[in-house]
């Protein structure tokens, strides 16, 4: 019970990583959430993410080109974890876009799409387990299938492929994440790198191959009370330059650094609630692009532990 | 007497028909649509809104639907239509691009393209 309460507790630090909006369609990249799961426990968490954009930069400095006043979306996601073995974990992700839209600057337009985004179906392995020095390392390899819509419209309009629901791509992302805690200490930290590879969408409409995307992240957490942990995040993010028609395109692309704080709040029942903010501190992006402002996350998790029924009937009581 | 109502009748019916077929689409003569020309007042814009390319499809056919699509950068209806659309892009679209219209009706549909250059 205690290993489900820990477990559920680390498994809502679940960190969306939302790039500039530009040419970046699909779901916004998760983290590998948290390492293991004991065997036959499930783990169902939904959260809403919210982004918005309305700051070009150039390179590394702040631009007052003028193109699009704003984007943002509202995100939902679906994301389930199950226990094969105890150190096999099997992860599902089902995102869904509220809502996304655009606001241009130069015509009075709002530009808007919604729908099913990208399914994502993951394993995740406990490589390696140091309970003496309280460490803990497991890679996850994640597929992305685009399963949700492609081809929305606003009336006669086609929408390109920067405000579709979904990216149009199949993607492979493999991570590892290792996790330390300390002996006496409420402080633990966690640490979490990621690399994504798309497939060239190629279809009569586009030809095109999304940069290849690396994340490193760095989280403190620390348990403030036997209910609360306090988290702060430090995400890396550096994007390729993307391909169309096999050239590239050169304002595409760019690294940032973003700090998010959160904290996360177990209830009775299993139940877990997690908020968080992600806010820009570094930006260097190729050529002029839009750039993201801030990003909030909400999300609540439950823990089951499956299959318990048979180990409840205690003999000894009978 | 007989013969009188018979003539009203027909006529009324000629009438009441007529009015119908001005009412409604549904018996609009329609054929296979066909794209006589797709012109843009240029083909190369800078990226950005400052600086439109203006395109219009011209087509035959009747009950014609209109439906615009490119791979990246931004297209705005201009009229009721459908027929006339201005494309504008932000940098990241910056090279060519190909605009396809599509017009359809119940007979079927056809496809035209053309190509805008987005330049710094």
């Amino acid at each position: 019970m205690t290993r489900l309460f820990l477990l559920t507790f680390i498994g809502l630090c679940f960190n969306f990583q939302a790039s500039a909006q530009c040419c970046s369609a699909g779901n916004p990249s998760s983290d590998g959430g948290a390492i293991g799961i004991t065997k036959n426990s499930l783990n169902v968490s939904t959260s809403i993410l919210h982004s918005y954009s309305d700051t070009y930069f150039e390179g590394n400095r702040k631009s007052d080109w003028d193109y699009l006043k704003n984007t943002h979306f509202n995100f939902g996601i679906l994301n389930l974890n199950y226990g094969l073995t105890d150190k096999l974990k099997l992860s599902t992700e089902f995102g869904y876009f509220i809502d996304k839209s655009i606001q241009y600057s130069f015509i009075d337009v709002n530009r808007k799409a919604g729908g099913l985004g990208d399914a994502v179906i993951g394993l995740q392995y406990h490589l390696y387990s140091n309970k003496k020095r309280m460490i803990n390392v497991a890679p996850v390899v994640k597929i992305s299938l685009p399963v949700g819509q492609f081809d929305q419209m606003d009336g006669n309009i086609i929408l390109p492929i920067d405000i579709q629901p979904s990216s149009g791509s199949y993607k492979l992302n493999t991570s590892i994440l290792v996790s330390k805690r300390f002996f006496g200490s409420k402080f633990s930290l966690t640490s979490f790198l990621s690399s994504e590879f798309s497939q060239r969408i190629n279809t009569e409409r586009t030809d095109y191959k999304y940069g290849n995307l690396y994340h490193a992240t760095l989280k403190v957490t620390h348990r403030s009370s036997e209910k609360l942990n306090t988290e702060l995040s430090l995400n890396l993010q550096h994007r390729n330059k993307a391909l169309n028609k096999g050239k590239i395109m050169e304002f595409t692309g760019g690294t940032s650094l973003k700090l998010q704080p959160g904290i996360s709040y177990y209830l009775k029942n299993n139940y877990s609630v997690n908020t968080s903010v992600g806010i820009p501190i570094y930006k260097n992006v190729n050529g002029i692009q839009l750039t993201n402002k801030y990003t909030i996350t909400f999300g609540i998790s439950k823990s089951f532990q499956l299959k318990t029924l048979r180990s409840q009937i205690n003999p000894k009581i009978i | 007497m007989k013969a009188t109502t018979f003539v009203f009748a027909i006529i009324g019916l000629i009438f009441f028909n007529s009015c119908e077929k001005e009412g409604t689409n549904s018996n609009l003569q329609t054929e296979m649509p066909a794209i006589d020309s797709l012109i843009t007042n240029t083909t190369q814009i800078t990226y950005g809104g400052d600086d439109p390319a203006i395109l219009r499809c011209f087509a035959k056919g009747g009950d014609l639907n209109y439906i615009w699509e490119v791979d990246l950068g931004d297209l705005f209806s201009l009229n009721d239509e459908g027929s006339e659309v201005q494309f504008t892009a932000s940098p990241c679209c910056i090279g060519d691009k190909m605009i396809t219209c599509t017009v359809s009706n119940d007979k079927g549909k056809v496809s035209e393209s053309i190509a805008i250059t987005i330049t710094l």
